[in-house]
């Protein structure tokens, strides 16, 4: 489980502080998959780089006793002169995966094939994402961390993301950020709505949806 | 495709929460490797001609020096020693804590999209920068060492003053280093301008921190200027070790590590400063 206890997160403005997350308690249970509602700015993002560890909060303590991934198919990564072979051993580095067993299954999965050799500034935006996803997938994570895109690139592929991931959930949870209800009722038990930098839970997910439909009207 | 689906040719890592003092000390030393591994592919563009500029550079600053003291007829300041060497010993480690300093105040700017993943912390890419440039010092030392040996015919005793001295000295710079790294990181992500800034503090460095004279050599008035330069010291002390007709007397090991943490702890106040007032690891 993933215990946030106060957290509090805010930003240097110009003028003044922006205050992101003002003080949010909640535990994320093993088993369950929840979905969190939030307009635009609305701080969604932040709160999931502050459950997965990208970034410490001001005040409060996050505690995960589950393995986090990153938010999926992040690429920003990526250096540009380095392959993307090269790119995905830094991965598998980090996390002390087979990094042979990660690539060839990125090229396969990703259909890279011999691309997966080339520098990555050569790919397109297209492969690069397709990359990025086969990476995600490549290391099993207890939970997982969506922002707001599960799949990219073509219907095919969009598929495929969704049926291994269909797969992957068997023993994976996810936490999701979206502001649209129709992907957190197909992934999640649960929805949340983060507002004013509070967020309020709610067991069922059309009451989730109501309540944010009352806020952002 | 093969006929086996594709969720099944995953690979089967499982990553797991790590917990315990070890643990996260594992997880600690697999990112500052693979950040290492990764900063020597990528430092030079990617490629691996880059490297010769780690040789290059010194052997420029060194010839010049040599060509200026040539023509000054000044000689070394070290008896038995030749000018090759000691400029060697004096070029080496101060560029190697120039170039930590300099690492340590981009390192947030450059590695930012990095700290995503989550074990990826501001202080592993420190960490990072400050070993690959050790190693790739020691390594630009024994090619000198071997090229002169070649070049100039300088025997390999001109560079074994006191073996427990060189490591002891090694490793201190390596201190040294790694926490004017850690400040100057921190100092960066407070004012953006500091690697400017440095640009010009490491002028009148360069010609204070004892890399064409010793300390001992000076003439009073000029010491006790020059006594105030921690680098000058480190210079000093690496000299003494290597060098075997060098003894000086005048650089204090206690100095340079009082200054040393004084500065690492300025550098992780300046962090948790900064982190408590509502800064993010990272600023785009």
């Amino acid at each position: 489980m993933i215990e946030l206890i106060d957290v509090e997160k805010s930003y240097p403005g110009r003028r003044r502080k922006i205050h992101v997350l003002r003080g949010i308690t909640h535990t994320f249970r093993r088993g369950e998959s929840v979905g969190i509602l939030g307009q635009n700015g609305a701080g969604k993002s932040t709160l999931l780089r502050v459950v997965c560890g990208s970034e410490r909060p001001n005040f409060g303590v996050v505690h995960r006793h589950v393995s986090v991934s990153w938010p999926l198919g992040f690429s920003g990564s990526f250096a540009g002169s380095l392959s993307g072979a090269e790119n995905l051993r830094f991965v598998s580095r980090i996390y002390g995966a087979d990094h042979r067993e990660v690539s060839d299954f990125v090229a396969r999965f990703s259909e890279l094939g011999k691309s997966i050799d080339e520098p990555i500034k050569t790919y397109s935006s297209g492969m690069r994402s397709r990359l990025a996803f086969g990476l995600s997938m490549a290391i099993r994570f207890q939970v997982y961390i969506i922002d707001e895109a599960l799949a990219t690139g073509d219907m095919a592929f969009q598929e495929k993301c969704h049926a291994m991931f269909e797969e992957r959930r068997s023993d994976a949870d996810i936490i999701m950020v979206s502001h649209s209800i129709s992907m957190i009722r197909q992934y999640c038990s649960r929805a949340g709505v983060l507002w004013g930098g509070k967020l309020t839970m709610y067991d069922d997910i059309d009451e989730a949806n109501e309540h944010y439909l009352r806020v952002i009207s | 495709m093969s006929s086996e689906p594709i969720s099944q040719q995953a690979p089967a890592t499982v990553a797991r929460p790590s917990a315990g003092l070890w643990a996260n000390l594992m997880v600690m030393w697999r990112v500052v490797f693979a950040l290492m591994m990764r900063d020597s592919r990528t430092r030079y563009g990617g490629s691996d001609l880059g490297y010769l500029w780690a040789i290059i550079d010194p052997m420029v600053q060194m010839l010049v020096l040599i060509l200026v003291f040539t023509a000054f007829g000044r000689r070394v300041p070290v008896p038995e020693t030749s000018l090759p060497v000691f400029f060697t010993v004096g070029i080496l480690p101060y560029q190697f804590w120039k170039n930590s300093v300099q690492r340590g105040a981009s390192a947030s700017r450059a590695n930012v999209p990095l700290l995503t993943y989550p074990q990826v912390k501001v202080m592993d890419v420190v960490v990072a920068r400050v070993l690959l440039d050790f190693a790739t010092l020691i390594a630009v030392l024994l090619i000198f060492v071997v090229a002169l040996h070649y070049v100039t015919g300088e025997p390999f005793s001109s560079w074994d003053g006191d073996p427990l001295q060189i490591v002891l000295s090694f490793i201190t710079l390596l201190y040294f280093s790694f926490s004017f790294a850690v400040f100057s990181c921190n100092l960066g992500r407070v004012f953006p301008i500091w690697p400017e800034i440095f640009g010009y503090l490491s002028r009148p460095l360069w010609f204070t921190s004892g890399i064409f004279f010793t300390l001992q050599g000076l003439t009073k008035g000029f010491r006790q200027v020059a006594v105030f330069n921690p680098v000058a010291h480190m210079l000093e002390w690496i000299k003494s070790a290597i060098l075997p007709a060098f003894h000086s007397t005048v650089y204090s090991p206690s100095f340079i590590y009082v200054v040393a943490t004084l500065v690492l702890f300025t550098g992780l106040t300046i962090e948790w400063f900064w982190r408590l007032t509502g800064h993010a690891d990272e600023t785009d």
